[in-house]
């Protein structure tokens, strides 16, 4: 039914802005515009405080509230997220976007069973009995593969291994049937056979529930995995997206070709993103103009002056006054786009 | 479980024996010699060594305290020197009045060192966690005695409303549960509960702290628990460490506070202890911190025993 041509994304997000208020409030997001498509997976990527987590969270007002700020539009399952009421966003949180966390063990309260956990989330959003969720939790604690789940939904988090207990965070998750998952580096704190089995699962539930997932990684080697389609965020922008195969092939922002060069020469997976020398704006104290211009080797006077917009150009995206030149085989690329 | 509590039961016999020990040592540590309360100090030296035989003093000590702890055991504390009365009664009546003040000051301050702090640790840096903070500095370094004393003073003194002295009308010692016996531990109780709301108010605020800034509290937002639940996995996450605190205050509560007691003429273990200190009447000074020795070590491996059954994460350990 959302095949429809006309039927609109699943998430839009326009011009948001998040601003953490202090002494030197700082501007962890500034003026990020994306959509995904029912469906789609959408990689965040970006260097370590580049405003990924904050995008991510701001989906579902996680910021504590009466420190942050909001600006733009969040629209999502054609409801307008930043206007909602304490209330309604505690209805819409877990059962139309639900969350998994980074570091499962700090995700899951100590001193309730795992089971129970989801079985709460079950009860919250669909009001059916105890024995009715419980039933409901373990046949979802199957569904992620976890073995002899009627046990497991007795055990407490510290009880499961690390893989487990992430599989647990994802049935959690997936408990009240949501539309849009995000995952904040979920694979991270695994090691990489582990990482391998998680990010298959996902991509296994995501297709048989027509879930729309943003995954937030700093590994590009993942995100190449799950994405249809990247984002590369740089100091609160997103300064460059489009479908993953033609960014890997032919980046167009400095930053992004940055990044890749950082790992490819590393090895596709596992490898973080550094490598290109200087270091990230104060989000406090953001230049005028663009934000990598300090480090890019490609920078002109017209980069400090002014915030280069981004040019839509068939799906694609980048923010740049001196964009490279696509590689002569083009046609390659394309190809391999497809 | 039944063997996690059979193993800290083991455990808590060494810590007894131990006090025993120290108790019975207490009454040849202690500077003069213990027959002075008994005999005048220019006894002929025949009615001084009848005394010792009579006492069991000639007796090597390891046979002393054997037989002294076989008779503790079977409940003859001996008999105090100063009333002649035994010496287990009187602790056990003395025992009973403070673990009233004890019981009342610990609802008092634990419940009241629970919301406040509990406010605090939900309102961190906020006006009502400064003010919930200073209380409980205060409430901690305030001397309690001069703190009775000043209620004392206006409470009793001058407005003449609570009653300052002993347990109830005409210095009677047996409690009654009547609004009479009741207005006379107003002010002692009030004293009492200062120290451990102070306390609990600064423990708990901390812990709520804590816990509200771990991450599984922004999942529980993430899933959509409403703040009432996320409420009571806070308490749930709190409980085990509060209650051990408690616990250990309790504990401190029911050893009896002299000064408080003192100061209010209360006829509790404190204001025995006390008694018994000044009249140099040993036995029943070794057999009133005998008893309390034994309540702490009781009450230690409770909250012991109690921990693990609330919290998940130390059953294996
Ligand atoms: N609640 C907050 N209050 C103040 N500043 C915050 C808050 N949350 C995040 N920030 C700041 O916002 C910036 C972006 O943080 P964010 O967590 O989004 O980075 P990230 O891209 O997810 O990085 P990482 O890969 O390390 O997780 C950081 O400078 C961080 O310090
Ligand atoms: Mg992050």
């Amino acid at each position: 039914m959302n095949d429809s041509p006309i039927s609109p994304p699943l998430v839009s997000v326009t011009d948001l802005t998040v601003t953490f208020g202090g002494r030197r409030p700082v501007h962890a997001v500034n003026g990020v515009s994306f959509t995904v498509g029912t469906g789609e997976v959408l990689g965040l990527l970006g260097e370590s405080g580049c405003g990924k987590s904050v995008t991510l969270r701001s989906l579902i007002r996680l910021h504590p509230p009466k420190r942050t700020t909001y600006g733009g539009r969040i629209q999502i399952d054609g409801q307008d997220i930043l206007a909602m009421s304490e209330d309604q966003l505690s209805r819409y949180r877990g059962s139309v976007t639900s969350m998994v966390f980074q570091e499962p063990l700090l995700a899951f309260d100590p001193v309730y069973t795992v089971g129970k956990q989801i079985a709460e989330a079950i009860r919250r959003h669909t009001g059916i009995d105890a024995s009715a969720a419980r039933t409901e939790a373990i046949r979802l604690l199957d569904r992620v593969q976890i073995p002899q789940a009627a046990e497991r939904f007795q055990a407490y988090p510290h009880e499961m291994s690390g893989g487990m207990r992430q599989r647990a965070m994802i049935a959690l998750a997936l408990s009240c049937r949501p539309k849009l998952l995000l995952a904040d580096e979920p694979t991270t704190a695994l090691d990489a056979t582990v990482q391998i089995q998680i990010l298959l699962l996902l991509r296994e539930l995501q297709r048989e529930m027509g879930l729309s997932i943003i995954f937030v990684t700093h590994d590009i080697g993942v995100a190449v995995e799950i994405s249809d389609r990247v984002a590369v965020m740089y100091a609160g922008r997103i300064i460059e997206q489009g479908p993953i195969a033609e960014i890997i092939s032919a980046p167009a922002h400095p930053y992004t070709q940055g990044l890749l060069s950082s790992t490819v020469t590393q090895g596709m997976r596992g490898t973080r993103l550094e490598a290109i020398p200087g270091a990230p704006p104060d989000l406090a104290a953001l230049p005028p103009g663009c934000a990598f211009a300090a480090r890019c080797r490609y920078a002109g006077a017209d980069c400090v002056e002014s915030v280069p917009d981004t040019g839509a150009d068939a799906g694609r995206e980048v923010a740049c006054f001196h964009p490279l030149p696509p590689p002569l085989h083009e046609g390659a690329a394309d190809a391999h786009a497809r | 479980m039944g063997f996690y509590v059979l193993r800290r039961v083991i455990y808590a016999l060494p810590i007894a024996l131990s006090v025993t020990v120290v108790c019975f040592l207490l009454v040849h540590i202690a500077p003069g010699d213990p027959l002075n309360a008994v005999a005048p100090a220019d006894a002929p030296v025949e009615v001084i060594n009848a005394l010792k035989v009579a006492y069991g003093f000639d007796q090597p000590l390891p046979v002393q305290y054997f037989r002294w702890l076989g008779r503790a055991l079977a409940g003859d504390l001996g008999t105090s020197v100063a009333t002649g009365r035994p010496v287990l009664a009187e602790v056990m009546t003395a025992v009973v009045n403070t673990i009233l003040l004890a019981v009342f000051a610990a609802v008092l301050g634990f419940s009241l060192g629970a919301v406040l702090g509990g406010m605090a640790g939900y309102r961190h840096k906020g006006i009502v966690d400064r003010i919930a903070t200073a209380l409980s500095v205060i409430g901690v370094s305030v001397p309690h005695y001069w703190l009775g004393m000043v209620l004392t003073i206006i409470f009793s003194s001058k407005l003449n409303w609570l009653p300052a002295m002993g347990a109830g009308p005409g210095g009677s010692k047996e409690w009654l549960w009547d609004a009479e016996h009741l207005r006379y531990l107003v002010l002692p109780v009030t004293t009492l509960a200062v120290i451990p709301l102070g306390i609990v108010t600064r423990t708990i605020r901390a812990l709520v702290a804590d816990i509200l800034s771990k991450d599984f509290v922004q999942a529980l937002r993430a899933k959509g628990m409403s703040d009432r639940a996320v409420f009571l996995h806070v308490v749930k996450n709190v409980a085990p460490t509060a209650l051990a605190v408690m616990g250990l205050q309790l504990g401190y509560l029911l050893g009896g506070s002299i000064l408080v007691e003192t100061v209010f003429a209360w006829p509790g273990s404190g204001f025995l202890l006390n008694t018994a200190i000044f009249q140099r009447d040993l036995p029943l000074l070794q057999g009133t911190i005998l008893i309390l020795c034994m309540i702490f070590v009781l009450l230690n491996l409770l909250v012991d025993i109690i921990q693990p059954a609330i919290d998940p994460r130390m059953r294996r350990s």
